[in-house]
């Protein structure tokens, strides 16, 4: 069985956390693909050129808030901003190994989230993202 | 026959007596009338018409007399050229035969009489005393002028007794005058007395009419008396006699003595409020002064005496309060005022006074004193700062606790107007206040103000101000209690600044623990995620991979917490390792160590530190600061500039500050402000970036209680600013 979802974005700045979430998904066969970025600039620039060459967008993406250069903040920030067409069908997970309450608060703003996950991802998030989106496709 | 003896006879009558004929020639005389009216013509026949002495309305009366033979005699009181009044008798003479044969002329000098009269009038008027009569027997009543005048009636005005009743004042006054006016007529008894009439003009008027009576036979035949206006007299006399009597209740009310003592003789006189005040029996009251004498208390006498005496020789009024035993014993205190009257000689006859009990007013007074008193004592002991304050705003008197808030003496502050002593921008808010007051729209009021204190500082104070009025409700004066509470506020003061740095630590635990949580369960959940990975993979390839990841993290986590320790000891134990170093030796020192990697960048450094700057600093700590600071500047350097870096240092009172320049990348300190001095933030794509250095530094920097700020723009340059605490 062919995975549902064709395409996600995966933005973090941990390498080994990269690689366990990718043998995760790849495990759970949750993605055709996955495209990784150290930090939110590369992500935000990926996003601008898939849009403007026509290419298929992520359905999905995880984004991680501390990371150099461009954070997760800036990220939605950016994205926010950002003339992409269709960007509200993707949805963004954001990621955190932080318990902080005002972070989670802070996030609450930012109605393009989707959900909020602490990090480890497990394979109940994974499931629980799927089934959101079937839903979706079927409604 | 009995004519000639007749008229011989005429000639040794008393009286001025003459007879003429018809040709008016004097007949027969007496020797009265040539008395009266000496004959100066020395002739035996003379006509009674020539003479110069008789009146010439007398002449023509005995012409008119002869001519028409009458038969009825005149009389007539006329007066002569001399101003001599003469009562004329003309009386006719007959002949032997009956026939009209002259007159017989009798002339009587009246002229005392009649000035008696004249007189007896011009007395009644000036006296305004009118005279009346009632002739019983005729039942006619006579008045004269001035009679007419207090009855304001014309002068026909022919009264009758009923009508002078009728005058009198319906009711009491008509009443009493019938009944003395028939009871006299009865008894014959005089009678005195005032009552009011209405006048003919309806005016009302006191009058005081007198009767006698004449009795002929055992019966009253004339009631006449005078009649008298009083009014205005009377008036007064009532209004006296209100008076007195108001006087009488208000010293019987206000328990008053009245007293009056005669020098000369030491007589004695006491209204009834005396016996009262002095507790005696009227009837025991002697009416001499050693009465008063006995009542006085032995240690006052003395001095009552003198004093009285004093009065006497002086002729002074007399005031003076003193002490009298009671017949039970009690003592009471009195006072006595009293004026001296002087007799027309000048000299001193009598002392006219008043006594009054003043005990309870010197009890009151006493009570009054002693509150007094104490409020003058706790305004002197109290803690919290009193003034009372006049209403130009000047101190009227301020207690030693104020005087030792503001620095200055009770003399000085007295001295010193309000506004000098009150910080300039509060001194709106009291004026505004004290101007309310002064409106009455307000009686108190609390304020916090400044105060200048003698020496420059400034007091903190709570200022409360009250309104004080007079009896007659106006505004009087202030009460001001001044708190001072600038201990309090700089006690405040340091418990917000302790609070401040406890809820800066706590901030700072609280981001550490953040920190913690962080950086460890990213860790922690990689290690365990690897674990799970490796204990399930079979691909050997795979296999190897996921060891040296695991071996990857587990490396990170050590580091981590390596980290983590460094900083738990920057923050705690700092403050017994810091020492004085020099500023200038440890940047001159860094620079050597690292003055491979400068060259090899070809930076320049202009270090223009004094050279003698010594800071409490952690000799290990600063090291690590600046050699961050040297590394980051060679780090981030600017790939199109050599790197220059400008060192410079400022020193304020306690403090010296270190301004470290370069003329790198920059950072954007709109996007990583906030974060620069965290912990794992690093805001440039480089590989030497592992964001611990500045978190570090920042931590480093506040154990040993400085600070560190950053100015930067992207592509200029960066300054970091440090302060140290000077040694």
């Amino acid at each position: 069985m062919n995975p549902f979802i064709k395409k996600i974005y995966f933005v973090d700045d941990d390498p080994i956390f990269v690689f366990i979430s990718k043998k995760l998904m790849k495990e759970e066969k949750f993605t055709e693909s996955i495209a990784e970025f150290e930090h939110g600039k590369q992500a935000i620039e990926a996003l601008i050129e898939c849009d403007q060459q026509n290419e298929l967008l992520p359905t999905v993406i995880f984004l991680d808030l501390s990371m150099p250069v461009m954070s997760g903040w800036e990220f939605l920030d950016s994205f926010q901003a950002a003339p992409i067409e269709n960007k509200e069908q993707i949805k963004i997970i954001v990621m955190s190994s932080s318990i902080n309450p005002l972070e989670i608060d802070m996030i609450k703003n930012y109605p393009v989230v989707h959900d909020y996950i602490v990090k480890p991802i497990t394979p109940a998030d994974l499931n629980k993202i799927k089934v959101c989106l079937v839903n979706e496709s079927q409604a | 026959m009995s004519i000639l003896s007749s008229l011989n006879y005429l000639q040794d009558l008393p009286i001025a007596i003459t007879v003429i004929d018809l040709n008016f020639k004097i007949k027969n005389q007496s020797s009265a009338w040539l008395k009266e009216f000496p004959n100066d013509f020395n002739s035996s026949s003379i006509s009674f018409l020539e003479y110069h002495s008789i009146p010439q309305q007398v002449k023509v009366e005995v012409l008119k007399m002869t001519e028409s033979q009458q038969i009825t005699p005149i009389e007539l009181e006329v007066k002569n050229h001399l101003n001599s009044w003469y009562r004329w008798k003309l009386s006719p003479s007959f002949s032997s035969e009956n026939n009209f044969s002259g007159i017989i002329i009798i002339a009587k000098n009246i002229t005392e009489e009649r000035r008696e009269r004249e007189l007896l009038k011009k007395a009644e008027q000036v006296a305004q005393i009118g005279a009346w009569e009632l002739d019983l027997i005729s039942n006619k009543l006579f008045w004269t002028d001035i009679t007419r005048i207090i009855h304001e009636v014309p002068e026909d005005y022919t009264p009758t007794l009923e009508k002078g009743i009728n005058f009198y004042k319906a009711g009491h006054h008509r009443e009493t005058i019938t009944a003395i006016v028939s009871d006299s007529i009865a008894t014959g008894d005089t009678w005195d007395t005032e009552l009011i009439i209405i006048t003919a003009n309806n005016t009302e008027k006191w009058v005081r009419a007198r009767g006698e009576t004449e009795i002929i036979d055992g019966k009253c035949v004339r009631v006449y008396g005078t009649f008298q206006d009083i009014h205005e007299q009377k008036l007064k006399d009532i209004a006296y006699t209100r008076l007195a009597e108001r006087l009488k209740i208000a010293t019987k009310t206000a328990k008053i003595g009245i007293w009056e003592y005669n020098y000369t003789n030491k007589n004695l006189f006491w209204s009834d409020e005396m016996f009262d005040l002095y507790k005696i029996q009227k009837a025991d009251f002697d009416g001499h002064k050693s009465f008063w004498d006995q009542s006085l208390h032995p240690e006052d006498r003395e001095f009552c005496m003198q004093k009285v005496k004093e009065a006497f020789e002086l002729k002074k009024d007399l005031e003076v309060e003193f002490r009298i035993i009671l017949p039970n014993g009690k003592i009471r205190n009195i006072k006595s005022v009293a004026y001296t009257e002087v007799d027309i000689f000048g000299d001193a006859k009598k002392l006219v006074g008043a006594n009054w009990d003043v005990t309870e007013l010197i009890y009151t007074q006493l009570q009054l004193t002693k509150s007094e008193e104490s409020m003058q004592q706790a305004f002197e002991n109290s803690s919290v700062g009193m003034a009372l304050i006049g209403l130009e705003g000047n101190w009227i008197d301020v207690n030693s606790s104020l005087c030792t808030s503001v620095g200055y003496s009770r003399e000085e502050m007295i001295q010193k107007k309000i506004i000098e002593v009150t910080h300039p921008h509060d001194w709106t808010k009291d004026s505004h206040f004290i101007k309310k007051m002064h409106e009455g729209k307000l009686t108190n009021y609390t304020i916090e103000k400044r105060f200048f204190h003698k020496d420059g500082t400034i007091v903190n104070a709570l200022l409360t101000v009250t309104t004080v009025h007079k009896v007659n409700g106006k505004l009087s004066h202030f009460i001001a209690q001044v708190i001072d509470v600038t201990a309090m506020i700089a006690s405040e003061n340091k418990t917000k600044s302790l609070l401040e740095i406890t809820k800066h630590q706590n901030e700072s635990l609280l981001n550490f623990a953040h920190i913690v949580s962080h950086n460890l369960r990213s860790h922690s959940t990689n290690l365990s995620m690897l674990t799970n990975f490796l204990k399930e993979e079979t691909d050997n390839g795979e296999k190897v991979n996921l060891e040296r990841m695991l071996s990857d993290a587990s490396e990170s986590l050590s580091e981590t917490v390596h980290h983590l320790n460094e900083v738990v000891h920057i923050t705690t134990n700092t403050q017994e390792n810091l020492s004085n170093v020099n500023l200038f030796d440890s940047i001159k020192r860094v620079e050597k160590n690292i003055l491979a990697l400068l060259k090899e960048k070809n930076a320049s450094c202009n270090i223009l530190v004094e050279k003698d700057v010594i800071i409490k600093a952690v000799p290990a700590y600063l090291d690590s600061i600046l050699l961050n600071l040297f590394t980051n500047s060679v780090k981030y350097s600017s790939q199109e500039r050599n790197l220059e870096i400008h060192i410079k240092n400022k020193i304020t009172n306690n403090q010296v500050t270190l301004h470290f320049s370069d003329n790198g990348q920059g950072i954007d300190l709109k996007r990583h402000g906030e974060k620069l001095f965290g912990m794992y933030k690093t805001f440039h794509n480089h590989k030497d970036a592992k964001g611990i250095g500045l978190f570090i530094t920042k931590n480093q920097v506040e154990a040993m209680n400085g600070s560190i700020t950053v100015h930067s723009t992207v592509n200029k340059g960066t300054t970091f600013v440090l302060t140290f605490e000077k040694a």
